[in-house]
């Protein structure tokens, strides 16, 4: 369990991070970090072929090396008796058949582990891995979109169906024609720290796992679910976690396959990911191809909207996302309609990736009504506002709260959006060429179900418990800025614990909710804890008796009387009063009917100034402003520093990441950080992260929505449209790398 | 046995010499703030710093502690995040707090100890310093800006640094742990008692420089391998001018060059150039000799020693020989050397006044990559003529080339826009790109073609470009 406590600084200001002590000195301890008594080691040997049958494999040579414990595959694993797989059952991630690590001899990608080689040593475990011999049925593999597209199905299931308002494909009959085509190549998530597992058994039942996962909870239902386990039998822990973006939202068959070694040993065994295994083994934003068809009046105002899609899934699971969502909401058209479908490939399982399918959908939708603002020849930002969606048009319900307007003009000012000439090709810096761009995006503000365990200590602080991890956004802060508000009680007495499945049941950490989910729960229990104390303080012979609850204040750390603020009450003196060392409320919190009546968004929009030298084509993002509608911000700081983090991975998107299979053998090339390039601090210029900073009046207690993936919708486009002013080259084939601008 | 001071503790090792220090601390000391996201030098998240005695001055420097072989640090003090904690947070690692400059954490220690490596280092305390001091740091959650914050505060603490030695300077203003004030003399008595260098193996050995290439290439054959390293030998490293010529030592690494007087004072864009070049730690540890051994088509060294028409000596232990650069490259990864020789020394002419270098590069992701192509020139011009010319060219054909024919063609020519556009085309019958994930072979020769015309035009500004800028737009 980690524990987050705030040590100093000013309440009222935005608070430094809980943990920021521990991660400066190198203290805080990622699963990778454990090291238990009489640790084993684990490697995973991989499949060198993308598709066949496994036609023996000779452990002998590798069985005999120095320090090998076991070696576990197909044809000595034990059974997995429950392979249910991933996360909360009756919401499966993903569609399809899981695939069963071990258990049969079927190879559906190249790199999937086809066994596991446990060592004394990790050295040793690696020498060994190198040993086992693996001979193949080889069938030919598919792996590329590209001449594959005829075998593309649409999803099972409602929400995948062609979707058709008002008339399809209208755009075939307006006077201004836009169709153009969008390619997103294979993104990985790469986050900093590899995927790792330690995994030890008590006796046949009973299981502790400490594992990289962005939930500890659905981590803890995938291993129940596989092992046939109590929920109290099975123990999953997640002090830091080093990255996600999505990588850590399932619990991937690695994990499982070090649960299992540990079982077969009964030792505690580690298993980490090498850099090249986060390419194949913990999913990927699948590759896109996407065409959008607009129509238009000759003054902008938007006839017609087709968005089509095709993505790729693996043979044995089918995974979706929301790629043409974005068209359906973002405009207000009177007659869209989208087509999205899949190809299944000789390929390991996508997963999200931040700002999952909105972020590639807005990138194709965002670029077209760029190229849409040339034909008629109108401002970009004019051509948007004058197709701003007022109400949900999906389903013609308002939006709890939409500030997408204020944040054009706040970011058209802040980038000094009417000092560039609209004229593309225009604007020169010596060498460089100038451009501007702009991109919007939004993605649904959700809200899921928490419980937050409040406990008031003898000495007046407060700890609260929920069993969720933090990635890396700062859950543990913001969650200590809501409860320090609401409850009155100033952060250095609060302390917030989490990433230990054993603690009250919380949200997986993704699709930007947790702020909206887990703080309204801290709100709620913070909430119910003050009714406890004020029941306590009011009834006969305490402190305060007689009053009315709703006549009193909470405030740093004492309770007072609205009406006289002499009679106060310290929070420490009713737990004394209690007669016992603390008191305790525990809070399932979610989400009411709101939905039902509004729809509830978050909305950014990016403007990008790029330059692009004339020789080389070498693209420099010189300037950014990202103006988001997150509802409240509840720590400017941290709040900054996510919505950087998310336009630097949109600088990725737009400028450089990759990954690039050899279709050949179904194999990526460049599955390192050297070759697969993500944004090094010398590419990233002068960013400036704004906010409306509003409250969401309905979507729940505190008035946040979500920030996460806002903060990457849309702004690949808004480069990809500055390059385009820039030079007047639309290139619709991510990423921009220099090759593509200088044919 | 390995001899080093680690943090505040002398260790003495058996661990064999080719085995990797990333692996020694974590999981020989259980120092587990170094952590590991690549293995491959190219995420920073394992970097440590390194101090050592250069003429007697104590030098810390940052290194992948993935590259680096225990050999490389035999006599030297090493430093991780574990050894610059002190009982409140130092400023250092409280300015990264303040900026908020973490989010999931796992690539701070890295960003850490560079900025730590920025404090103890002898350059001008300024941010440009500070923030390319985190150049081979890779962070991605923050997005930079946070962190560049905390690098500008660390900065400004360090202005008050003026002529001090940094080391007096950090401990003495409570910025670095108090030990550090004694590591000189540590270090001094630690080398005076092993009395020399590491025991070397016979010279059939693997040689080892840096170590930036080989444990990318093959950790696992390295750690228990007979490897003869050279990266601290005295004899091999420093680099001076004498007469018209400049002596390189083969061990001298990037950084020594980026330091030395000679080049600074004949290449004044050095520094700039070299910006494009990998990484800080990179840098550090990366040797000239190493860059030119690998035979990369594309090593940004060898392309700029070409054209500096640089010759090498080398030595099997008894007899010496000399052999220009561009004739140590016979094919693919394939060179006119014996295993057991080394290179000794590399030699060239430094430039006269009418003489003019330059170098480019274009990669994909524009810093800390590999070059899709680069290439480098040396011109000597006299009343408007070419009167010598050396011409290279990376990542062009199968070696790192120098550009024979075209340099030959240059030769006895005006700088007009004709020959600058006939060399593009003579250039492009020598080369022989193949495509790559670093582009097409077509992009390959088009960039070749751009780059020859930045060469003119980085050179000679006053040339009317217009024409050369635009020749390749259709
Ligand atoms: C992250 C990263 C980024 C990089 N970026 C670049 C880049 O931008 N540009 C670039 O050009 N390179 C780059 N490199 C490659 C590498 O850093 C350089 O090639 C470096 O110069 C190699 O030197 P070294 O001392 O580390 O070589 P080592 O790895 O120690 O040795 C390389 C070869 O040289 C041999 N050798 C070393 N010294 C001698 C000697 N005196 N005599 C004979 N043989 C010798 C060794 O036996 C070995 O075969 C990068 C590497 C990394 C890890
Ligand atoms: S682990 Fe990435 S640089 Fe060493
Ligand atoms: S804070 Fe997560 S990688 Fe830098």
């Amino acid at each position: 369990m980690a524990t987050h406590q705030y040590l100093g600084g000013q309440p009222d200001e935005a608070l430094d991070r809980v943990d920021g002590r521990q991660k400066v000195t190198g203290a805080a301890k990622y699963s990778v970090d454990d090291i238990l008594p009489g640790l084993t080691y684990a490697v995973l040997v991989e499949s060198t072929i993308a598709k066949g049958h496994i036609k023996k494999i000779d452990t002998k040579k590798a069985q005999s090396a120095p320090g090998v414990l076991a070696i576990i595959y197909h044809g000595n694993a034990p059974a997995i008796p429950g392979y249910e797989t991933g996360g909360n059952p009756a919401k499966p991630p993903t569609g399809g058949e899981p695939f069963r690590v071990f258990q049969n001899t079927q190879i559906y990608f190249a790199g999937q582990p086809i066994a596991i080689v446990i060592a004394d040593t990790y050295e040793r475990a690696i020498y060994a891995a190198t040993l086992v011999e693996t001979e193949y049925n080889k069938d030919d593999q598919r792996t590329d979109i590209e001449g594959n597209k005829d075998k593309a199905v649409v999803p099972k299931g409602p929400r995948y169906a062609d979707y058709i308002r008002g008339e399809a494909d209208a755009y075939k009959n307006s006077v201004i024609k836009i169709e153009a085509e969008y390619i997103i190549p294979v993104e990985v998530h790469n986050p900093m720290e590899l995927h790792a597992t330690t995994a030890f058994w008590d006796g046949e039942d009973k299981v502790t796992v400490f594992d990289k996962t962005q939930g500890v909870k659905s981590t803890q239902r995938s291993i129940m679910d596989a092992f046939k386990l109590k929920e109290q039998n099975v123990q999953v822990n997640t002090d830091f976690v080093g990255g996600g973006f999505g990588s850590g939202l399932r619990t991937w068959p690695h994990v499982i396959a070090a649960v299992l070694a540990a079982k077969k040993i009964n030792k505690p065994v580690k298993l980490v990911l090498t850099r090249p295994q986060m390419f194949t083994m913990v999913g990927y934003r699948p590759y896109s191809w996407q065409k959008i068809s607009l129509g238009a009046t000759r003054d902008g105002v938007l006839t017609g909207l087709t968005h089509e899609a095709i993505s790729e899934t693996s043979t044995y699971e089918e995974f979706t996302d929301r790629t043409v969502d974005i068209s359906k909401v973002m405009y207000a058209c009177p007659n869209v309609n989208t087509r999205y479908k899949i190809v299944a490939l000789d390929k390991s399982t996508p997963t999200w990736m931040r700002g999952p399918g909105e972020a590639t959908g807005a990138y194709a939708l965002e670029c077209a009504i760029d190229e849409l603002s040339y034909a008629v020849n109108l401002d970009p930002l004019e051509l948007r506002i004058r197709n701003h969606a007022d109400v949900d048009p999906v389903r013609n319900l308002p939006w709890s709260s939409k500030y997408l307007k204020e944040c054009y003009q706040k970011g058209a000012e802040a980038i000094g959006w009417n000092k560039r000439n609209p004229k593309p090709n225009s604007m020169q810096e010596g060498e460089w060429q100038l451009g501007y761009g702009m991109g919007a995006g939004n993605f649904n503000a959700n809200r899921g179900r928490a419980t937050v365990k409040a406990t008031l200590l003898a000495d007046g602080s407060l700890v609260l418990q929920s069993a969720v991890s933090d990635s890396g956004p700062g859950t543990a802060t913001t969650m200590t800025s809501i409860a320090s508000n609401v409850f009155g009680l100033s952060p250095g007495k609060i302390t917030f614990e989490l990433g230990d499945s054993s603690l009250p049941p919380g949200p997986t950490q993704g699709g930007s909710t947790t702020t909206s989910t887990l703080g309204s729960a801290v709100h709620d229990v913070c909430v119910a804890l003050q009714q406890k104390m004020a029941e306590l303080v009011t009834i006969q012979g305490s402190l305060l008796q007689g009053a009315k609850p709703e006549n009193l204040h909470f405030e740093k750390g004492y309770i007072t009387l609205k009406t006289d603020a002499s009679k106060k009450v310290a929070y420490a003196d009713v737990v004394k009063q209690t007669g016992s060392s603390q008191l305790e409320v525990t809070k399932d919190s979610q989400a009411g009917d709101e939905r039902n009546k509004y729809s509830i968004y978050s909305f950014a929009v990016h403007f990008v100034q790029v330059q692009v030298h004339r020789l080389t084509g070498v693209v420099r993002i010189k300037k950014v402003v990202t103006v988001a509608d997150a509802g409240k911000i509840i720590n400017e700081k941290t709040a900054a520093s996510q919505l950087m983090g998310g336009v630097v991975s949109g600088i990725g998107m737009a400028l450089m990441e990759d990954a690039v299979m050899d279709h050949r053998f179904g194999r990526y090339v460049n599955n390192n950080l050297a070759d697969y390039h993500v944004p090094v601090s010398a590419d990233v210029p002068d960013i400036k992260a704004l906010f409306i900073d509003k409250p969401d009046p309905f979507i729940n207690p505190i008035g946040s929505k979500g920030l996460g993936e806002i903060a990457n919708v849309g702004f690949a486009a808004a480069v990809a449209n500055a390059v385009y002013h820039a030079t007047g080259k639309r290139i619709r084939t991510l990423p921009i790398t220099p090759d593509k601008l200088l044919r | 046995m390995i001899n080093f001071i680690l943090n505040n503790n002398e260790i003495n090792t058996d661990r064999p010499a080719g085995s990797l220090l990333l692996d020694f601390i974590r999981y020989n000391q259980h120092l587990m703030g170094t952590k590991i996201g690549c293995r491959e030098g190219d995420c920073g998240a394992c970097t440590v710093l390194v101090g050592d005695l250069e003429n007697g001055e104590l030098q810390y420097r940052s290194f992948t502690s993935c590259l680096t072989p225990l050999g490389n640090i035999h006599g030297k003090h090493v430093v991780t995040v574990e050894g610059i904690n002190m009982d409140d947070l130092n400023p250092i690692q409280q300015c990264m707090a303040d900026a908020s400059a973490t989010q999931c954490g796992f690539c701070t220690p890295g960003f850490v100890m560079s900025l730590a490596g920025f404090c103890l280092s002898d350059q001008d305390a300024n941010q440009q310093n500070a923030v390319a001091a985190i150049d081979g740091n890779i962070c991605r959650c923050t997005g930079y800006k946070s962190i560049e914050r905390a690098a500008g505060k660390i900065t400004e603490l360090m202005q008050q640094k003026g002529n001090q030695e940094a080391v007096e300077f950090v401990t003495a203003n409570n910025i670095l742990p108090g030990y550090f004030a004694s590591i000189k003399e540590r270090l001094q008595k630690l080398s005076l008692a092993l009395n020399g260098e590491l025991n070397q193996p016979a010279s059939t050995a693997q040689f080892a420089g840096g170590g930036t290439d080989l444990y990318v290439q093959k950790p696992e054959e390295l750690k228990e391998a007979n490897v003869r390293f050279l990266y601290n030998k005295d004899v091999l490293k420093g680099i001076r001018k004498t007469g018209n010529k400049c002596f390189v030592g083969p061990s001298a690494t990037v950084t020594d060059l980026q330091g030395s007087e000679v080049m600074r004072q004949y290449f004044p864009n050095f520094n700039k150039q070299v910006k494009l070049i990998s990484s800080t730690p990179i840098r550090n540890m990366a040797t000239i000799a190493g860059n030119f051994i690998n035979a990369s088509p594309i090593g940004d060294f060898t392309i700029f020693f070409l054209a500096l028409n640089a010759t090498l000596v080398l030595s099997d232990g008894n007899k010496t020989r000399e052999l220009p650069l561009h004739k140590l490259y016979k094919g693919y990864k394939t060179l006119d050397k014996r295993p057991e020789e080394f290179i000794e020394q590399i030699w060239f002419e430094l430039p006269g006044k009418n003489t003019f270098f330059n170098f480019e590069k274009v990669s994909k992701r524009t810093h800390l990559d590999i070059a899709s192509v680069n290439t480098a020139i040396q011109l000597t011009v006299v009343d408007g003529t070419i009167t010598e010319a050396h011409l290279s060219a990376g990542g062009v054909g199968p070696i790192p080339k120098l550009l024979e024919q075209t340099s030959e063609f240059l030769r006895g020519r005006a700088v007009t826009e004709e020959v600058i556009n006939d060399a593009i085309d003579i250039a492009q019958s020598e080369i022989s790109p193949i495509s790559d994930a670093r582009g097409t072979s077509g992009y390959k020769r088009l960039l070749l073609g751009q780059l020859i015309k930045a060469h003119f035009i980085a050179l000679f500004p006053h040339l009317q470009v217009k024409k050369l800028l635009l020749s390749h737009s259709s």
